[in-house]
């Protein structure tokens, strides 16, 4: 099955998905003719009929030429993929650890994660490179720019 | 108060100043690293914007744009790989020159030549912006309305080559626009409950997210970009015999630089390749182009500075983005609750002209930094990879979650950078999804107030002569690039009988 026609297919599902939502819209008093639902409901028609034509040219082109590849970049491959996924397991990770790890300490963590994540190899460098960033990070953000980013759980630890 | 008065008083009352050597200095290092588009370089300092005054705040954004495309041909003249997209025209012939040992030669002749861009883009869009904002008043809702279609029928002519995916991305910039509050009865839609959505989807969350977020996805996936081993290339500033010789090239890349930053949609790749190409037309010595000609830099790098002012007039008078860089832009003003188009000149005239003032400063400033900042950028694009992937992103998260201290919408971003990643994929131009999400709220309320006034009845539209003129111009628009499709899709349909094993 042509690649088009099977985005073409999720699409669809999307916007079944969206109009279904849509329904739930409450009515109100003060809705005009339109209401709040209208135009999530003709969207929701809009982004069907666009699928199904998305579809529809790519089962009956003839011509598969590359055209819409221009945005089409080098990630292609499979473990391209993979390797995008594990980025946003990192950032999930850091969504997940910083209420209880801290702005400082979750950084740090970050900017380790990421750095041996895309091939750099451990080291003392590393290490080093780590601490400064994740310092600097919180220098400017916290003490510079005065932005209460989370602080964890040490506070906890420390004396009243 | 006159304009000029507005933009001194701009850059000596406000650290817009500051602002514009700031922004240019972070462009040129974003833009010289591989990967960092002006976009993103703009989009990773739009959290940061939040808190400033809007008149630094937009300077801060502008100027980046302006540093970046000088910044993106740093490494293209030196590794032949273009830091920008506008920027590939640069490479060809500015490698060459590198690798017979004129390097820093290159590198001053497309510093010089893109500061000149700038100031002669900045003059045409001083003078044009005027003259289309003296329109502002005869604007009223159904004006507004069809303002807002004519916005979103530029999506037709940023299709990419797939105009039905353009449209796809525009209706789901259009839904994400729906999440929120209702415009009229302040019914709440899509929220599922979460209070942190009643205001809608943050639109700077989804710019940083599609942008910023998707392209750290992309370079996780690809091999460590080519180093430079020019550590000591000095910069070298065109002659005045230089600069006779380049002169044609120079006015050559001005004009395509002022129409192609008109137009929405084609932008400063496009504008450097028509203007090599036209350079080496008119050139008395076009067998050296491709092997190292002065000219084929200098036209392309003054197209596409010239396109970082003149790109800014559809943003500008009409509201209306008509590239990435733009979008980000258009960004800047919202946050700070400016709507640009055609009342921001009569309402805003110190933040207009105080960009404009900006601006200009931006420009000298490149030519001032472009000429210190070798040493650093050369540095910059040498560090390991991981590196600068792991601080762009505690960069993203640390920025965003400055804006409203809130982890949701860290959340968002990377919702949003799934996304961008997902329409990378599978061929989704940006841009409609992003002109959409900023024009939805425009179209949905101004359509609406509109039926109100007139109990329902759509001929309003068609009575305003302005929103007629305007709905006009978008069919025309629409139908323009639509008969551009048919004839590109019936070619290739010709090309794939004549050759089968394309198919």
């Amino acid at each position: 099955m042509p690649r088009d026609a099977v985005v073409g297919a999720v699409v669809l599902a999307l916007a079944g998905v969206y109009w279904l939502a849509a329904r739930t819209i409450r009515h109100s008093s003060l809705d005009d003719s339109i209401g709040a639902a209208g135009l999530p409901n003709t969207l929701a028609v809009l982004l069907a009929a666009l699928a199904l034509l998305l579809i529809l040219r790519s089962l009956f082109s003839r011509a598969r030429s590359n055209q819409g590849a221009q945005n089409e970049t080098d990630v292609e491959a499979p473990r391209a993929h993979l390797r995008a996924l594990g980025m946003l397991f990192l950032g999930v990770a850091y969504l997940v650890v910083v209420p209880s790890l801290g702005y400082a300490v979750s950084v740090a963590l970050l900017v380790a994660a990421v750095a041996l994540y895309n091939h750099q190899k451990p080291s003392l460098r590393l290490a080093l490179v780590t601490i400064l960033i994740s310092v600097g990070f919180y220098l400017l953000f916290v003490r510079l720019l005065r932005i209460p980013l989370p602080p964890g759980i040490w506070p906890d630890f420390l004396p009243a | 108060m006159n304009g000029f008065s507005l933009a001194i008083e701009a850059l000596t009352t406000t650290p817009a100043l500051l602002a514009a050597a700031g922004g240019v200095l972070w462009g040129i290092l974003g833009g010289a690293l591989p990967g960092i588009s002006p976009s993103i370089a703009m989009a990773l300092l739009l959290p940061f914007t939040f808190g400033m005054d809007p008149i630094p705040a937009l300077v801060l954004l502008a100027s980046t744009y302006v540093g970046a495309e000088y910044g993106g041909s740093i490494p293209a003249i030196l590794i032949r790989t273009p830091g920008t997209n506008a920027a590939a025209a640069t490479a060809i012939d500015g490698y060459e020159m590198h690798r017979q040992g004129r390097g820093g030669e290159a590198l001053g002749i497309s510093l010089v030549t893109g500061t000149i861009g700038g100031l002669v883009g900045l003059i045409f869009l001083v003078a044009f912006t005027e003259a289309l904002a003296k329109v502002a008043l005869v604007f009223t809702p159904p004006a507004y309305f069809s303002l807002g279609i004519l916005g979103l029928s530029v999506i037709a002519s940023l299709s990419g080559g797939s105009l039905i995916k353009a449209l796809i991305a525009a209706v789901i910039g259009l839904m994400i626009a729906t999440v929120g509050t209702d415009p009229v009865s302040g019914v709440t839609r899509f929220t599922f409950g979460y209070p942190e959505l009643l205001d809608g989807v943050p639109f700077i969350l989804v710019m940083v997210g599609v942008f910023a977020v998707s392209e750290l996805f992309v370079q996780a996936g690809l091999p460590e970009w080519d180093k430079t081993s020019a550590r000591n290339t000095r910069m070298k500033l065109p002659s005045w015999a230089m600069m006779k010789r380049t002169g044609v090239a120079q006015v050559i890349g001005n004009i395509f630089g002022i129409f192609e930053g008109c137009m929405p949609g084609a932008g400063g790749s496009i504008a450097a390749f028509m203007a090599y190409n036209e350079a080496k037309r008119w050139s008395k010595r076009p067998e050296e182009f491709g092997k190292g000609s002065p000219e084929a830099i200098a036209a392309p790098e003054a197209a596409n500075n010239t396109v970082t002012a003149t790109a800014l007039v559809p943003t500008l008078s009409f509201g209306i983005p008509g590239s990435n860089s733009t979008a980000i832009l258009l960004g800047g003003f919202l946050i700070h609750g400016l709507q640009p188009g055609p009342l921001l000149f009569s309402r805003h005239p110190d933040v207009v002209y105080g960009l404009f003032g900006g601006l200009f400063a931006a420009n000298i400033a490149m030519l001032l930094i472009g000429m210190v900042i070798l040493t650093p950028a050369i540095w910059l694009v040498n560090r390991p990879k991981p590196y600068l992937l792991a601080v762009i992103y505690a960069l993203i998260f640390s920025g965003i979650y400055s804006i409203d201290h809130s982890l949701f919408d860290l959340g968002i971003v990377l919702a949003a950078g799934v996304l961008g990643y997902v329409m990378r994929i599978f061929g989704f131009p940006f841009l409609p999804l992003v002109l959409a999400l900023v024009l939805g709220y425009l179209i949905e309320s101004n359509y609406r107030r509109s039926l109100l006034l007139t109990g329902g009845d759509h001929i309003v539209f068609l009575q305003d002569p302005v929103s007629l003129g305007l709905l006009i111009a978008a069919a025309l628009f629409v139908v323009g690039s639509v008969a551009r499709e048919v004839a590109s899709a019936r070619k290739a349909a010709r090309r794939g009988q004549v050759d089968p094993s394309r198919s």
